[in-house]
């Protein structure tokens, strides 16, 4: 398709998307009296206002036509597979720290998130490997006294404190 | 008065002397490194402040939003980076200023414009709010909505480049607020089975996802560039860093007006530092007898805009305190500081927690002269230190920090995967221009809206008919959608102009 606004319409697609599963959602919450100001009005609201201004969006997206910049559907941006691999690892190191625990997962994640950044020395890393879960570990776990996340698979902690 | 009484307290206390000085350093430091706002530090701290006395941990992320703010021109002046986005407007003479050699001049300018409008605000805020906490207490559940309803229209359509976006980002922001329990009824809603999402979405890692976690992402983006300080074209003497009482004379005028420009736009929700600053710096050119210098280094081209944007940091706490409406992004999160620590926000703040309230006034006024005195003699030293800072380790490790403060929250690896999953989401919205600010806001005005309006239509004989009958509903509902026609309209006249243009790049908002 062309002379249209393509980020646009896009957006708006998405945006009806969203309302509409907001308002699936919505008619699953129980209501006693069909008269009664419950717990489904809003969120009805939202998801009609959502759909509305998906639609709206979208009607702007194809009625411009004269956005020339917008020639395609999806324009990734240059450090697209950067963002990617930030986002599997952010992903991974929250699985990882529910199965092998938190130093475990700090000790593997942190030198990759640095490496991401462009610290490619070996030994560099390797200190922040050790370095890094132990500092925070210092900090939030003994000296602020939060409970740390056990791993269900394997624990460091487990190990260190003879369970 | 209480806030004497508030400042005693404050001096007898050692813990908080230390709290309030270390505040005001680190938000310096933050708001002066570019691409790191006080906004994400402050997200990122917040819930390791669950540890300490509520007044300090309150008073801790009040001063280092204070000073972020101001820490901002710094990196303005030498980076010819803004640290914040309100500092954009100190660049536009102070990195000129600064070529000139007159760096210290420049820092110096920024520092005491911005401890003049700071102190400007707090002032208006502390002798103010007391009257604005009496007529809250008045208003009644149809007023509160239409009160949320005008703050969620405004912030929407004010804050970003297109409204529709933005009324989407505070619909997107009110639709994740709904995910949990009904607070009243005690209903599921929108967790489609999920046992975790019964609990509904944790304000604090979602704030530390779209503020910390998608600047970290926005950071690798633009390859972690390296933090360069300014060369000068000129060699600078003494007399260029030195500021003189007759070289700011003519600049006080202006600091003075754009203080409470700042101020009054400080109260309104959603409308920021930025605009504040902007505001300023226009109006000041307007009325300037040396046009031709700003843009070029006018030593009123940094006071107008750093005294705008700090007088807004404690009239946006008005909202905050007296309706629990916060007016900015900092205020946003001061409202996680709240709900942390078990102490409702409103009119009744006044009445069940006054000491806290005017503990929190006394440690801003302190806060003001800290970073005030430190910045004067000491801004161009930390804008040294910052340039020395590897990039590549300062974004990981703020990324590793995020993700143990999230868990720190209730320690619950749920949170943290709400955290990343929310740093994704905000990376993804500003690359869709959408606005984060607008989303987080209407996050956590979405318990007190939905509250107030189920209260208003139980209580109602005529349905909605409520929000007519009772003019004060009335007039602010009137009020939101007369701001979101003039927005809307301003934008159309914006974009027809554009369209107009004969340029090959072309965008449309709406």
């Amino acid at each position: 398709m062309t002379g249209i606004d393509k980020h646009s319409v896009a957006i708006g697609i998405g945006l009806i998307f969203i309302g509409t599963g907001t308002m699936i959602g919505s008619m699953q919450i129980e209501i006693y009296d069909p008269n009664e100001v419950g717990a489904r009005l809003f969120p009805t609201m939202i998801a009609t206002f959502l759909m509305g201004l998906g639609l709206l969006k979208t009607i702007v997206g194809f009625k411009n036509s004269d956005n020339v910049w917008s020639s395609s559907w999806v324009s990734l941006p240059p450090q697209f597979h950067q963002i990617l691999q930030m986002t599997v690892l952010s992903l991974s190191y929250v699985w990882a720290i529910g199965a092998i625990g938190y130093l475990l997962a700090t000790a593997v994640i942190a030198p990759l998130a640095f490496a991401l950044f462009g610290e490619r020395r070996p030994l560099r890393l390797l200190l922040v490997a050790i370095i890094a879960p132990a500092i925070y570990h210092l900090i939030f776990f003994e000296g602020l006294g939060v409970f740390p996340p056990q791993g269900e698979y394997i624990d460091l902690l487990n190990l260190f404190r003879g369970y | 008065m209480e806030i004497f009484s508030a400042l005693a307290n404050l001096f007898t206390d050692p813990v908080l002397l230390i709290t309030v000085f270390a505040a005001a350093l680190s938000g310096m430091i933050v708001g002066a490194i570019p691409g790191l706002t006080a906004a994400a530090a402050i997200a990122m701290l917040l819930p390791i402040t669950f540890f300490f006395d509520p007044l300090v941990a309150l008073a801790f992320l009040y001063v280092m939003g204070k000073s972020g703010r101001y820490g901002g021109s710094i990196a303005a002046i030498l980076f010819n980076t803004p640290g914040t986005t309100a500092s954009a407007a100190t660049q536009l003479d102070g990195y000129p200023l600064a070529k000139q050699g007159k760096v210290g001049k420049a820092l110096k300018v920024a520092t005491i414009s911005s401890v003049i409008g700071d102190f400007t605000g707090d002032m208006l805020l502390i002798f103010g709010i007391g009257l604005i906490a009496q007529i809250a207490l008045k208003l009644g559940p149809p007023e509160y909505f239409a009160i949320y309803f005008t703050a969620f229209v405004v912030i929407a359509s004010v804050i970003g480049s297109s409204v529709l976006r933005g009324l989407a980002s505070a619909a997107l922001g009110v639709l994740v607020a709904l995910i949990g329990q009904d607070p009243i009824s005690g209903i599921e809603r929108l967790t489609f089975g999920s046992y975790d999402l019964a609990n509904g979405i944790s304000l604090v890692p979602l704030m530390i996802g779209i503020f910390v976690l998608g600047e970290v992402f926005s950071q690798l983006e633009s390859h972690g560039k390296k933090v360069e300080e300014i060369h000068s074209d000129h060699k600078s003497t003494a007399a260029d860093d030195a500021l003189t009482w007759d070289e700011y004379k003519p600049c006080l005028p202006v600091a003075i007006r754009s203080s409470f420009i700042g101020a009054f736009i400080g109260v309104l929700p959603g409308m920021g530092s930025a605009v504040a600053a902007f505001v300023a710096y226009g109006e000041g050119y307007k009325r300037a007898k040396n046009k031709e210098q700003w843009g070029k280094g006018a030593l009123e081209g940094i006071a107008a805009p750093e005294s705008a944007n700090n007088a807004v940091s404690g009239p946006s706490m008005a909202p905050l305190l007296t309706l629990g409406i916060p007016g900015s992004t900092i205020g946003a999160i001061l409202v996680g500081v709240f709900m942390i620590h078990g102490i409702q926000i409103g009119p009744t703040l006044f009445i069940t927690s006054k000491d806290l309230v005017y503990g929190l006034f006394a440690a801003g006024l302190l806060g003001i002269a800290c970073y005030g005195i430190m910045g004067y003699f000491g801004a161009a030293k930390v804008g040294h230190w910052i340039c020395k800072i590897p990039v590549n380790a300062l974004y990981p490790s703020i990324l590793l920090t995020a993700f143990v403060a999230a868990y720190s929250a209730r320690s619950s690896l749920f949170d943290v995967l709400v955290m990343a999953i929310a740093g994704v989401f905000g990376w993804l919205m500003r690359k869709l221009d959408f606005s984060t600010a607008a989303f987080v806001i209407s996050f956590v005005l979405t318990a007190g809206a939905e509250e107030s309006l189920r209260q208003a239509l139980l209580m109602s004989d005529s349905g909605w008919g409520i929000f007519l009958e009772r003019p004060v509903a009335a007039g602010f509902i009137a009020l939101g959608l007369i701001t979101l026609v003039m927005r809307t309209r301003s934008m159309l006249k914006e974009a027809e102009k554009k369209r107009k243009q004969p340029s090959p790049v072309a965008t449309s908002e709406t």
